[in-house]
């Protein structure tokens, strides 16, 4: 994406930030590296990303985590999810055996952690505090955890003003895991001023 | 191997509670209750009266309060509650609320083993 406003470019670079501290994290995580495919804002209308969403059959595990002007989504494929959760909890997996905690809580916990990174980074150029709430899970297609990502920020009484899209990829887990931002018009504002 | 120190858990996911457990036994110490919301929290700190809590800052709100929330509740109960912050939110700002609210210190995620004793060490000096 050609992002000719400085404003939009400087939040951009911001994002790409927060996503290889997000990056790193869920390298040191999942003990295996991921890499960057995909850091774009407003590349794409919310319709195009869903629709191209649709096409995709398989059911994802979806962790929403907001605060006040933003909402975020992180998706991996159910499919993943074991080797995700086995990598997560390393040897103990293995010890604790049925006793393990269930797969989608060590995803929910990979969500806060790689959300954090994403945000600790938006905190750092707005110089103050950010506060996440615990992430909720969901397991559904792509398409349909998007559209519950809008409706959640909207029954805050804001809309999305941009949306970031952020593709992952990790060749040994053969997982991918999208994140999708949705900032405010408000929380873009105050984004824009500060980075200004 | 330190002083084995008596452990109180709060932590909304099963996942973070079974790491920390085996992490803190690894060190030495032992976990004399979990919590996973801010009811069972308060109620496991009157019951056990443990030497150290680990509290995860984003603590999901069905037992009523956020984790900000249970640390301040803790310390009200009482000021000499020895609290670790544990939390992805490593934001410079954050910190300073988390100790002005009297945490004795804080350990960032992912949780590393080092980090967690270097941070029971300050505690255990507080």
């Amino acid at each position: 994406m050609m992002n000719a406003d400085p404003g939009e470019e400087a939040l951009l670079r911001l994002i790409e930030d927060g996503v290889s501290s997000s990056a790193t994290a869920l390298a040191e995580v999942s003990k295996t590296n991921w890499t960057t495919q995909t850091v774009s804002i407003n590349a794409d209308g919310v319709e195009s990303i869903r629709s191209r969403m649709a096409s995709d059959p398989k059911s994802y595990y979806g962790s929403y985590v907001s605060m006040p002007g933003a909402t975020f989504l992180m998706m991996v494929p159910q499919d993943r999810g074991a080797s995700l959760a086995k990598a997560f909890l390393g040897e103990r997996s293995v010890r604790h055996g049925a006793s393990a905690p269930r797969e989608a809580e060590c995803i929910s916990e990979i969500a806060n952690i790689v959300v954090h990174a994403i945000v600790n980074s938006l905190a750092g150029a707005c110089d103050e505090p950010f506060f996440l709430s615990a992430p909720q899970m969901v397991l559904d297609k792509k398409s349909s955890l998007l559209s519950v990502a809008l409706e959640k920020l909207q029954s805050t009484g804001e809309s999305y003003a941009v949306m970031a899209y952020v593709h992952l990829s990790s060749d040994k887990l053969s997982s991918d895991c999208t994140v999708l931002l949705f900032l405010s018009a408000a929380f873009h504002e105050r984004l824009l001023q500060s980075l200004s | 191997m330190p002083d084995p120190k008596r452990i109180l858990i709060i932590d909304d996911n099963a996942a973070i509670r079974m790491i920390l457990t085996d992490m803190l036994e690894t060190l030495g110490h032992k976990v004399v209750a979990e919590a996973a919301d801010s009811v069972a929290a308060l109620k496991a700190y009157s019951e056990q009266k443990p030497d150290i809590v680990t509290l995860d800052l984003s603590l999901s709100a069905v037992g009523g309060a956020d984790g900000l929330s249970v640390l301040k509740s803790l310390r009200l109960a009482d000021a000499k509650a020895r609290v670790i912050v544990i939390s992805g939110n490593a934001q410079e700002k954050v910190r300073t609320l988390v100790e002005q609210a009297g945490a004795c210190a804080f350990v960032g995620k992912p949780i590393k083993e080092d980090d967690l004793n270097a941070a029971l060490a300050k505690a255990t000096q507080v």
